[in-house]
């Protein structure tokens, strides 16, 4: 079974409406009037977050989303959570490898 | 430690998480270990379009949660660690004996009754969230609800509570195993086991039900065995806590952790009844039924999309000595919409206990059928009756 769905994956992934932050028919509607493919992608990127976000320890992950959410300098991000400014930039690096790692085939 | 030969082009892709697990390894020793990567990676501006998307999802965060302090790394006073990853050493009137395990959600503890020595295992909430009050006080109503279930099924939960700002439960420590350990260890349980799951997990999900729970994360490591083989559910009150969480990232999801025996309407995000854990219990005797899970992906993501979209195979074409009663319940229980999946738990308990399946097709196939059988059982007699024949003849 695994294997017939793997052969048929990227086709049924293209259409079908995609995930997104409320559901995974969030663009069902939009796909009529044409694709927003930054919102898609917003809307992609915000659900593989919520799906990884348990895999990560508490400080890495607000280290992640200060730095890269909210955009704070890394080095005023690791005096706030008391980590090393290196931590930091490694957090971010290891979210984003991982947030990549699962919306991979869903990205056109 | 020299810095390794990288120019700014391989550090930008470290930052982006671009780079292959190889290459990123030892720029991570690197960082780790040399003081001096913070300026060269300050230096750089990485950023593409996942990035931007991710910095836009500020945007949908309400304002608790994200922008809420976290956890201060000390809280005086409390006699909390500074760390808080590390353990407690008293949780409420119990100490800590030793660490059990560690999920999403928090982290389980084997605890020793300070005054009657009894041992209990407590589950200690995650300081992420619980930072937000609402959301503690949320959860400690929703345990103490289930509480208040008393069900051989269902974990029974001692004692409820609040210690160093983070809210706990107590439970009995079991003895057994979970149905996750069992099925990693036997691949799936055989016919009789497979019927008592079905009843016991129905039943527990009944009780539950009736008292207002909805459980959200029902899946094999949910499950408990005791000795004796008698299914027990833990855990209930606790996902919608995630639900409900901290910050706008979880609040419309339940992602504990496996998404594998999610509902549709959960992968979607939409609200959820009883009828949500019907469909996991569905994906659980699935996957006790046939050693493998209904649904699978490549990613998180793809599991969700599959949950959604695909059939899974017959369980009784994996596995072919499956009762036909229990195929039948295991199907209807998968149905993507909840309104076609049975009405409730007790409709489950009801229809496990009925000594024949319940009638919903027309009188005509059921004649259509018994005639088949009555044919089937003739030709298996008549069968015997030429082997004999052959034998003597």
């Amino acid at each position: 079974m695994t294997v017939n769905q793997g052969r048929d994956f990227r086709r049924r992934v293209a259409t079908r409406p995609l995930p997104g932050a409320a559901g995974l028919s969030d663009f069902a509607d939009e796909a009529a009037d044409g694709f927003d493919e930054a919102g898609h992608r917003r809307a992609l990127v915000a659900r593989g977050l919520e799906l990884i976000r348990p895999e990560f320890g508490e400080r890495a992950w607000a280290a992640f989303e200060r730095v890269v959410v909210r955009g704070e300098p890394a080095v005023e991000v690791a005096h706030a959570l008391g980590i090393t400014a290196n931590a930091v930039y490694l957090a971010r690096h290891r979210v984003l490898t991982r947030l990549r790692r699962e919306i991979e085939g869903f990205l056109e | 430690m020299n810095a390794p030969a990288v120019d700014d082009a391989v550090l930008r892709r470290f930052l982006l998480g671009t780079l292959p697990a190889a290459e990123a390894e030892a720029v991570a020793r690197w960082v780790e270990q040399d003081p001096s990567a913070t300026d060269r990676l300050g230096r750089i501006d990485a950023r593409d379009p996942v990035v931007d998307a991710a910095a836009s999802t500020a945007a949908d965060t309400a304002g608790g949660g994200s922008s809420a302090p976290l956890v201060p790394l000390t809280q005086a006073g409390t006699g909390y660690p500074s760390d808080p990853d590390a353990l407690p050493a008293v949780v409420g009137e119990y100490r800590v004996v030793r660490e059990l395990g560690r999920g999403g959600m928090g982290v389980v503890l084997e605890a020793e009754n300070a005054f009657t020595g009894r041992r209990v295992a407590v589950k200690l909430i995650a300081p992420g969230l619980a930072a937000d009050p609402g959301a503690r006080a949320r959860f400690l109503g929703e345990a103490r609800a289930a509480a208040r279930v008393e069900h051989p099924n269902v974990v029974p939960i001692l004692h409820v509570g609040e210690s160093g700002g983070r809210p706990y439960i107590v439970m009995p420590l079991l003895a057994g195993e979970t149905l996750d350990a069992r099925l990693k260890r036997d691949t799936r349980l055989a016919a009789d086991d497979l019927d008592r799951l079905a009843r016991e997990l129905a039943a527990g999900l009944a009780a539950a039900h009736a008292a207002g729970l909805v459980h959200r994360d029902i899946k094999p490591a949910n499950v408990w065995l005791d000795p004796a083989g008698r299914a027990v559910i833990l855990d209930f009150g606790l996902a919608k806590l995630i639900a409900d969480g901290a910050d706008g990232l979880t609040a419309t999801g339940t992602i504990m952790g496996t998404v594998h025996y999610m509902s549709p309407e959960q992968a979607e995000g939409l609200p959820v009844d009883a009828r949500t854990d019907l469909f996991s219990l569905g994906a659980v005797l699935y996957h006790a039924a046939t050693g493998r899970r209904p649904f699978t992906g490549d990613s998180k993501l793809a599991v969700l999309v599959s949950v959604k979209a695909d059939t899974p195979e017959p369980p009784e074409a994996l596995n072919p000595v499956l009762p036909p009663h229990l195929c039948g319940l295991i199907r209807r229980l998968l149905a993507k919409r909840n309104e076609e999946r049975p009405p409730s738990a007790a409709a489950v308990t009801a229809a496990l206990d009925a000594p024949e399946p319940v009638r919903r097709r027309p009188r005509r196939w059921v004649a259509v059928a018994a005639g088949l059988l009555a044919g089937a059982l003739v030709a298996v007699i008549a069968a015997d009756v030429i082997v004999i024949r052959g034998k003597d003849g």
